[in-house]
């Protein structure tokens, strides 16, 4: 795969992003315990550039807030805090501002919905499509958003997306029930590529299907990139499917990032403690590339109150001090890679 | 494929959605009809139902009778198969010498026309407000659900009697003592159903695919709800027509000159030791038409929405 | 003395009803467990996996049933036994851990209570001096069974947890806590269903180094049902490779996994993005994992097959043993084309499959 390089101005960019959900208590026990409502923690402060035509693989357990990272950054939810930038500029009330064309030259600047240029292609095939509706149906309302007001032209695009997924006109009249989990996700695909967007969040993209159908879907997300020159984030829980589709890899632990890098680098030489156990926990087929397993001791903290400082210090083995308790490590280049540890900070 | 060619917003392409939403109606009502055959009892309650509606439509034109004018020389005939009866009255008359034939089938219409307007106006309130409690939550939630957890804390039909007693009887006041507090029960199911359905990820893929809030709520979620809401408004009718019934019993639902089932009960409640049929006849009508009612709504919950129960 | 291994299917075949006509969701299934060993049981969903678990332990349910086939325990087929014989078996014997621990384990009991549970059901603590509830003894003694237990499995301060309730731990120890109640009473066999699918890699780490624990000190053998090639090459002693209710292919972890025979086993092996320097292509299994409902006469394989030829669609595939203890259920070991071009998966993975060898079905 050709490894685009990270420079110029990103085509999309969040900066200290945080996202808190309040779990509302009732009234009385307000009262009672004179609390306030408990918060969830999901993504608590998270730098991330995306530059046009990168793959990026967020990796993280379950309650590593990646999810809501994908969704803050697909704005399906508001931010707690911090600003999402699309060409270098903020997004304010759902618009965005484009500057470049797909190919990267600069055109004038243009107001553009946001919608319009970040689509998402959700986890379960099963309950992203709206039952009730066909799939010429489903592919008809991005089409509609997106301008083509004429029916002829969109039924034309519909042929030309399902053609695009591995899919054919015969299948337009169908309702999601009709196919199988894989061809579920491909019109899932086919959706997301209906408002010709420029970005797209996968969510898990392959994680329902069967292990025999994921590799044509990744194959099919690699190829509709190529062809309608598309920037991902891919958002997955699978080492071996964010290896094989990054070219850059973004690990995130209890609503941090603790580590980016590029794929190859971060996957031979993981400089982050958690990195490091993440990858040695892949069950591996063939036994000379097993490597010798770190157990982590306990489990992710709860989001709900998460530890002060380094948020892997809870199950750290190598952790440099008292100071890993107390003060969240910034990010710390070495090499290609960026990691938040104390074990490679200055000792000033 | 000429509809294809149709411009942008012409009337063809409307007449196009309709085609396809009409084409959609009707695969779902075979289907519909397809599953009846497997839930006998409520087939023979569709059959019922559709032979009343029948009946009720056709009425002026089955029996020559006027329902209001009767011949007090004919007064308390007996039913055809009974001794004295004549098949000139073949469910005999009543106290005033009406037919009572004519009474019943026209009471029918009545019926199933205040169960039909009082079931819709409800579910239609019910509906427009719960979809958007439960979609926007927030103060108006807040303010309906508390107003409907009022309404529920009282007896149903005290609450309508005592609203008759105030409004005085008549078509219209009865609608709308009947409706009152049957919209509360449209408004939980789909308020709830709302709150369950906007979780799912098609509502977040709608959302990005630039769907207004309004568009979700009526083109993505509703469609999804329709057919508890339309097994809900089954199994309610039955219930309303009981409460219409009873109104009119008491002598508070319609008007006098409007032969009700309930008054028509009401009404020979003295002679039922010497003329039986005058109360019973209307009663039964009554009877067979909630229970049908009743068995289609059941069937029908089987088929289209098994997880719906409604504590009636 | 005649050597009797641990557990023997032959021809396990069940089957469920549906409006399409019965399924055969598992089909002429023979497996042989050894005493100590692990077993992984390998397939997409719908291949007919969890449901070999569930007839050994009698769990299908009705209308389903198991239409054929030995199920021999320690050489006692488990199929003649009655309803009582069998429930003493579960649970003490033979145990099974689930795919979802949290709805498997009561919400409204404590997670200590539901391990303690197991033990009294089969009297493994009863002093026999008096019954249940007035043996102080017997109480004392499960309490402790159960604290050790839950230490064995790694639940911190057992004393504490004892008297916690399930939604209180976390998706691991929830899992940790049905592996306790699984291995209460020491059982001789432990099916586990998907236990890891639930949950994160570390996490997934951590379980399947108890469970290899498990098996080296109680000598516990297990059969693991996973979806996860990986899963199973590194914790297992054998593999089988299950298709369509059919088992496709078997034999030892380095014999499947270093020398796939079958086309889906490839297949699986090719499909699977791995970590190499450089990146390998994934080569895809074109179409869908069929419906039982409707299978194909012959391999049930055959449409997806890229070897597949007219005589794979006419009857039932034969079971081709390769190597000593290496079974493959493919035409293509058979002469009739031995010369077929390999390069659809030999681009993937090394090793070259085998021609006619002997016919052992």
């Amino acid at each position: 795969m050709s490894e685009p390089q990270p420079n110029g101005v990103p085509l999309i960019e969040v900066r200290g992003i945080q996202k808190h959900f309040p779990i509302p208590r009732s009234p009385l026990a307000k009262l009672l315990s004179r609390r306030g409502d408990s918060i969830v923690h999901a993504v608590n402060g998270v730098d991330l550039s995306i530059w046009p035509g990168e793959t990026v693989g967020l990796v993280g357990e379950s309650g590593s807030g990646k999810t809501t990272l994908g969704r803050v950054m697909a704005n399906l939810y508001p931010p707690t805090a911090g600003e999402v930038f699309f060409h270098g500029e903020p997004v304010v009330n759902d618009m965005a501002t484009v500057k470049m064309d797909r190919s990267g030259q600069p055109v004038a600047p243009k107001q553009v919905p946001y919608y319009r240029l970040t689509q998402v292609i959700f986890q379960n095939p099963y309950s992203s499509l709206n039952p009730r509706k066909t799939v010429r149906e489903i592919l008809s309302t991005p089409l509609t958003h997106r301008g083509i007001r004429s029916s002829r032209e969109r039924e034309e695009m519909v042929r030309m997306l399902l053609e695009s997924v591995g899919l054919n006109e015969r299948h337009a009249g169908s309702y999601p029930h009709q196919f199988s989990g894989g061809q579920r996700q491909r019109i899932s695909i086919a959706r997301a590529l209906a408002m010709h967007p420029r970005f797209i969040v996968a969510d898990e993209p392959v994680s329902s299907l069967d292990v025999s159908v994921q590799a044509q879907v990744i194959n099919l997300l690699e190829r509709l990139q190529k062809e309608f020159s598309l920037t991902y984030l891919i958002i997955a829980h699978d080492l071996s499917v964010i290896y094989y589709i990054s070219s850059r890899v973004a690990v995130m632990y209890l609503g941090k990032i603790v580590e980016t890098g590029p794929t190859l680098d971060l996957f031979t030489s993981p400089l982050h403690p958690y990195t490091k156990a993440l990858l040695a926990a892949i069950p591996r087929v063939r036994k000379e590339r097993r490597t010798e397993r770190i157990l982590l001791r306990g489990d992710i903290p709860s989001p709900l109150n998460p530890p002060g400082g380094c948020p892997f210090h809870t199950r750290c083995q190598v952790k440099v001090g008292r100071i890993c308790e107390q003060q969240m490590p910034p990010n710390f280049q070495v090499g290609k890679q960026q990691v938040a540890c104390w074990l490679y900070g200055d000792p000033h | 494929m000429d509809h294809i060619t149709a411009p942008a917003g012409s009337i063809a392409e409307r007449l196009d959605e309709w085609r396809l939403g009409l084409g959609l109606w009707w695969r779902s009502m075979k289907e519909i009809a397809g599953h009846l055959r497997e839930h006998p009892l409520a087939l023979a309650g569709a059959i019922v139902l559709v032979i009343y509606v029948v009946l009720a439509v056709l009425s002026p034109y089955i029996t020559p009778y006027n329902i209001n004018r009767g011949n007090l020389r004919e007064r308390l005939i007996p039913p055809a198969w009974e001794e004295g009866g004549t098949w000139d009255h073949p469910l005999g008359t009543d106290p005033q010498g009406r037919d009572l034939l004519a009474r019943i089938l026209h009471g029918g219409r009545v019926s199933l026309t205040v169960g039909v307007l009082s079931v819709g106006i409800s579910a239609l309130i019910g509906t427009v407000l719960g979809a958007l409690c439960g979609f926007f939550r927030g103060w108006l939630d807040n303010l309906v659900s508390r107003v409907a957890d009022l309404l529920l804390a009282f007896p149903y039909l005290i609450f309508a009697i005592g609203m008759m007693a105030f409004l005085g009887p008549g078509f219209g006041n009865l609608i709308m003592a009947l409706t009152f507090k049957s919209w509360v029960e449209f408004f939980r199911l789909v308020r709830g159903e709302m709150l369950a359905q906007k979780t799912q990820e098609y509502v977040e893929a709608a959302r990005v695919s630039g769907e207004g809030k309004l568009a979700i709520i009526a083109r993505e979620i509703l469609p999804n709800i329709y057919n508890s809401i339309f097994v809900l408004a089954t199994l309610r009718m039955g219930y309303l027509i009981i409460m219409e019934a009873s109104l009119s019993f008491l002598g508070l639902g319609l008007p006098a000159n409007i032969p009700a089932w309930g008054s028509m009960v009401s009404a020979g409640r003295d002679y039922l030791l010497t003329a039986w049929w005058v109360s019973t006849l209307p009663g039964i009508a009554i009877l067979i038409l909630v229970l049908a009612i009743n068995l289609f709504g059941e069937g029908l919950r089987d088929i289209l929405d098994p997880r719906l129960k409604v504590e009636t | 003395m005649i050597h009797t291994p641990l557990l023997q299917i032959h021809n396990l075949t069940t089957i469920y009803p549906s409006s399409r006509g019965p399924v055969r969701a598992v089909n002429s299934v023979s497996l042989t467990l050894e005493e100590g060993r692990v077993l992984g049981l390998v397939g997409e969903s719908g291949c007919g996996k969890s449901t070999v678990l569930l007839s050994i332990l009698g769990l299908i349910r009705p209308p389903g049933r198991v239409a054929e086939g030995e199920i021999l325990f320690r050489g006692v087929d488990l199929r003649q036994m009655s309803q009582g014989e069998i429930r003493a078996i579960r649970g003490k014997e033979i145990s099974m851990i689930f795919q979802d621990p949290l709805s498997t384990l009561n919400p409204v009991f404590k997670v200590g209570e539901q391990i303690r549970e197991a033990l009294r059901l089969h009297g493994m603590m009863n002093s026999g001096r008096l019954p249940w509830p007035f043996d102080r003894q017997t109480g004392r003694r499960e309490r402790e069974r159960v604290l050790q237990v839950m230490a064995e499995v790694g639940i911190p301060s057992p004393d504490d947890r004892y008297a916690a309730y399930p939604h209180q731990f976390s998706g691991g120890m929830q899992q940790r806590a049905l592996i306790a109640i699984a291995l209460s009473c020491n059982p001789a066999l432990l099916l586990a269903d998907e236990p890891t699918t639930a949950l994160d890699v570390t996490i997934q780490a951590q379980i399947l180094d108890l469970m290899r624990r498990i098996n080296r000190e109680h000598g516990t053998a297990i059969i693991l049902v996973t979806h996860d090639l990986g899963v199973a090459a590194e914790f297992c002693d054998s593999i089988a490779v299950m298709y369509a209710g059919r088992i496709v292919e078997k034999g030892s972890v380095d014999q499947v996994v270093e020398n796939p025979q079958h086309p889906y086993t490839r297949g699986l092996l090719a499909s699977r993005p791995r970590i190499t320097i450089p990146k390998e292509p994934i080569a895809p299994i074109p179409g869908s994992v069929p419906d039982l409902a409707d299978l194909p006469a012959g391999c049930p394989f055959s449409p997806r097959c890229p070897l597949a030829q007219g005589v794979c669609r006419e009857g039932p595939v034969p079971l081709f043993e390769v190597t000593p203890g290496h079974t493959s259920r493919c035409l293509a070991h058979n002469d009739f084309r031995r010369d077929y071009d390999w390069a659809w998966t030999d681009r993937i993975e090394p090793g070259h499959i085998t021609d006619i060898r002997t016919l052992i079905e």
